[in-house]
């Protein structure tokens, strides 16, 4: 069985997300896992936070944030952003199509992620991997946005240096500030923090949150640090992980 | 809802592509010795497949420009002295590949003496004349005039030797030897221009064809009244239409078939004594009663129109001897005027036939008659008066030949032997086979010497020049294919040519291997490259490059890697060459360059590289589209 909608809709807030009837079945020999996310929607500026237990199925669903993860079902799957004139997009006949083109293009301008050493690219420069989602969607860079959080951030003075010679927690500010670069709709982070210490962990999410919530973005954020978690998120959706025999998990999603 | 074309619109493919290129070549900026290492990979397998092509072609092109520019390669000549008429010389000179002939009366060109008087010193030697032209190749680096008249070329080694300059006089002596006798003709010839050595290294004369006819006519002992020189007595070539051998009993199949003496398609015809009287045409001369004496059997040989001479004569005769058989020449009977009057002259043996009424004569056959011994005619009775009214004035008649003749006219002095009862003029039939000779080569009568002359006889030798070296071995096979034997540089220019495609093969199986060598290499290292920079794919993926767009990444970094290797491998080979071409050609004693590229080759290789690059690359860039941009996140 698979459980009821957990996250329900707040038609008073815009939404930028809107999923119904998903299900994503892994088989991994005679176990199997399945993520059931019966209805679920994101509201812009909001802060998510994804928490659960390891193998409850956060980073699968973030995959399919991502629009990296094929579904086994999917009813619905919308995605708005006020920045793309063309409306709401239905995202479930681009992911059933296997439209690459689409999909690449959603993943770099309503997307951003932030992974959990950052996923810069060792032979950019700061500048360069700043640089990179503009240069990747044939946009120029708006500099003067970029250098004015570079400043904020700490990190404007490391323009010139690869991630090699960053500390971590310049990297993960480097890495927020590429994912929030192009002003996406919704910013994905899987477990941002967790190369840095707690301190610095308390530090970056505090930043993100107000960059994100300056720009209007909409963050999802997965973490197994309920604590931090709850500081910053404005909602929280938990993983819920049930056996439904020895060999068969089914995780429902749930705030 | 609607399809997602807004931020499709934000940035133009070409700014992407731009994009993409810069993050590929930051990439092999990033790991700049890993991609120097490529790119000297690829010199590396460049350099040798680019020196070895430009060796081969220097070599090559080197001994062909040589070949080229000395014509005695292009140069064909026959190697059997056959007689050539004119007609001969025009249909060649229409075949295509053919820039020049000349015909030569002599099968190669002869040696003339030459005086030189400079200084008060007289300078005698012998020295080669050719005949020549404006038109001759040979003539293409000439300085001064062309050969003309009694104005002749000479090459650069001859003025040299005799420290001559053009417009200098030399005189031509030209000598021949009649029975113990040396006589000679000199004439004074004018240097009118030069060839360089290259074109003729040996010290040679070249003069007009005219020059040449006239010389080898005076040795040849014929009269060139043109400058004045007298001709030899000749004794008259014989030429027969067919042989006649008379047996006294039957001859055998073996004898029959021993006398098919001519090469070809003879034909042998039985005659009895009846059908051998009209074969003669003395059967139209009832009054004269002609029968055969002689034999009892007869054949005819035939040969297709083709003539029998003495010495065919002979071998028959030789063949008959087995059966007591005697052989006869045959004529066919002339036709001509004496006194203004047509008639047919009729040749006749008369040791093979008898009339009723005997004759004043005997006609037997001698190969070695003179023109003398066989002008004697007995003309019929009716021309009696006729006769008698030219009060003892020389008795001369005029032979006609057919239009296509080289004799077509040919006026002779007769002697009277008398008269008979029949209508035809009898001669001897040695008197038409001399006549008949004049079918084929012109003949007049030399009345100085009392005989038949031969004016000329045709054209022994010729000199053919090809318009390419290609042409030279298909003109020489024309030409064998004609029948006309001929030696020609032929061997060495399909040599070249072997050589050239066989180091053509030699240079694309080397070129092959490396190729696929390098393309290995390429191909795995790019290979690889792919799997070590999965994550860096996966990433790309996940921030939004396209699969078409990672694509583009191993095939843009390769194009790269394959221009610099390609420019790597022009500067390895400059210098490689320059050693060669400075240094080493020198040690082989090589004229020319020994490597050298042209700007074909050289845009052939480039194509080469490129392409060969670009589908090294394919295999990896296909892997790109493999990576699901989930392993970013997995792999982080």
């Amino acid at each position: 069985m698979i459980a009821e909608a957990a996250v329900p809709l707040q038609d008073e807030h815009e939404v930028v997300l809107r999923i119904e009837g998903l299900e994503k079945r892994l088989v991994s020999g005679t176990r199997s896992f399945t993520l059931s996310v019966p209805t679920f929607a994101l509201e812009r500026g909001k802060f998510y936070g994804l928490v659960g237990k390891s193998g409850s199925g956060k980073s699968t669903f973030l995959d399919f944030l991502a629009l990296v993860a094929k579904p086994t079902k999917l009813d619905l799957f919308e995605i708005t952003d006020p920045a793309n004139p063309a409306g709401t997009v239905d995202l479930r006949r681009a992911l059933e199509a296997n439209d690459d083109a689409l999909l690449s293009r959603i993943r770099h301008s309503f997307l951003g992620y932030v992974l959990q050493a950052g996923g810069l690219f060792n032979f950019l420069t700061t500048r360069q991997n700043l640089s990179l989602p503009a240069e990747i969607a044939g946009r120029t860079p708006d500099w003067a946005v970029i250098d004015a959080f570079a400043k904020q951030f700490g990190v404007y003075s490391e323009y010139d240096k690869k991630p090699s010679g960053l500390s971590g927690g310049q990297r993960q500010r480097v890495a927020i500030l590429r994912a929030l670069s192009l002003r996406p709709a919704l910013v994905l982070c899987d477990e941002p923090t967790a190369a840095v210490d707690e301190s610095m962990a308390n530090i970056i999410v505090q930043e993100l949150r107000e960059l994100a919530m300056s720009l209007g973005s909409t963050i999802v954020m997965v973490s197994h640090d309920i604590d931090l978690v709850s500081s910053v998120a404005d909602v929280i959706i938990e993983m819920h992980p049930q056996m439904l025999s020895e060999n068969d998990v089914i995780s429902v999603c749930r705030t | 809802m609607t399809a997602w074309g807004g931020w499709a619109s934000m940035g133009g493919g070409r700014t992407k592509f731009v994009n993409v290129s810069k993050l590929a070549l930051r990439d092999m900026l990033h790991e700049t010795i890993l991609t120097l290492c490529l790119i000297l990979a690829v010199a590396a397998v460049l350099t040798p497949i680019i020196l070895l092509a430009a060796v081969k072609f220097g070599f090559i092109d080197s001994l062909r420009r040589d070949l080229i520019a000395d014509p005695t390669f292009r140069e064909i000549r026959p190697s059997a002295a056959d007689l050539r008429q004119a007609a001969f010389f025009d249909e060649v000179a229409a075949w295509d590949g053919v820039r020049y002939i000349v015909p030569s009366v002599m099968l190669t060109p002869r040696e003339v003496t030459v005086e030189i008087d400079k200084d008060g010193k007289r300078d005698r030697d012998r020295i080669r004349l050719m005949p020549s032209g404006v038109t001759d190749p040979f003539m293409e680096k000439l300085v001064g005039a062309p050969p003309a008249g009694d104005s002749v070329v000479a090459t650069a080694s001859f003025l040299e030797q005799y420290q001559l300059e053009i417009g200098a006089q030399v005189e031509l002596v030209i000598e021949r030897i009649v029975g113990d006798a040396r006589q000679r003709q000199t004439m004074m010839a004018t240097i009118g221009g030069v060839v360089p050595a290259e074109t003729q290294p040996q010290p040679t004369l070249f003069g007009d064809s005219q020059l040449d006819s006239d010389v080898e006519s005076y040795r040849a002992g014929v009269a060139v009244p043109g400058r004045g020189w007298p001709g030899v007595m000749q004794l008259p070539v014989q030429a027969y239409d067919a042989i006649i051998v008379s047996f006294d009993g039957p001859p055998g199949e073996r004898v029959l078939s021993d006398l098919r003496i001519k090469v070809g398609a003879p034909t042998i015809t039985a005659l009895d004594a009846a059908q051998l009287v009209d074969q003669f045409g003395l059967g139209g001369s009832p009054a004269a009663g002609w029968q055969a004496t002689r034999g009892t059997h007869f054949v005819m040989l035939e040969n297709r129109g083709e003539t029998y001479s003495g010495r065919d004569l002979q071998t028959a005769q030789a063949i008959a001897d087995d059966r007591a058989g005697k052989a006869y020449g045959y004529a066919k009977p002339g036709a001509g005027t004496i006194a203004g009057v047509e008639h047919a002259f009729q040749g006749v043996w008369t040791d093979l036939f008898k009339p009723v009424t005997p004759l004043a004569t005997v006609w037997t056959y001698n190969q070695k008659a003179a023109f003398q011994q066989v002008n004697g005619v007995l003309l019929p009775e009716s021309l009696r008066s006729s006769i008698a009214a030219l009060g003892g004035a020389p008795l001369t008649a005029r032979f006609h030949g057919e239009a296509t003749s080289s004799t077509p006219e040919l006026e002779l002095p007769l002697r009277l032997l008398g008269y008979h009862a029949g209508d035809t003029v009898l001669v001897n039939p040695a008197l038409l086979a001399m006549v008949a000779r004049g079918r084929d080569i012109k003949l007049a009568y030399d009345s100085a010497n009392q005989s038949l002359a031969e004016l000329s006889s045709g054209y022994r030798g010729f000199r053919m020049i090809a318009e390419t070296l290609e042409d030279v071995p298909v003109l020489a096979d024309r030409l064998v294919a004609k029948g006309v034997p001929v030696q020609a540089r032929s061997d060495a220019i399909i040599r070249l040519q072997r050589l050239d495609r066989s180091l053509d093969i030699l240079v694309a199986m080397v070129a092959g291997v490396a190729l696929i060598g390098g393309w290995a290499v390429l191909s795995s290292n790019f290979f690889a490259n792919v799997q070590r920079k999965s994550r860096d794919i996966a990433m790309f993926r996940l921030v939004g490059l396209s699969r078409g767009s990672v694509f583009m990444f191993p095939v843009f970094q390769s194009i790269v890697i394959a221009f610099i290797g390609f420019l790597f491998s022009l500067v390895f080979y400059w210098a490689a060459s320059w050693v060669l071409n400075t240094f080493v050609v020198g040690e082989l004693g090589f004229k020319g360059e020994l490597a050298r590229l042209t700007p074909e080759i050289m845009a052939t290789f480039f194509l080469v590289t490129i392409i060969g690059a670009l589908v090294s690359s394919l295999f990896a860039a296909r892997a790109t589209t493999q990576i699901d941009p989930a392993e970013a996140v997995r792999n982080e």
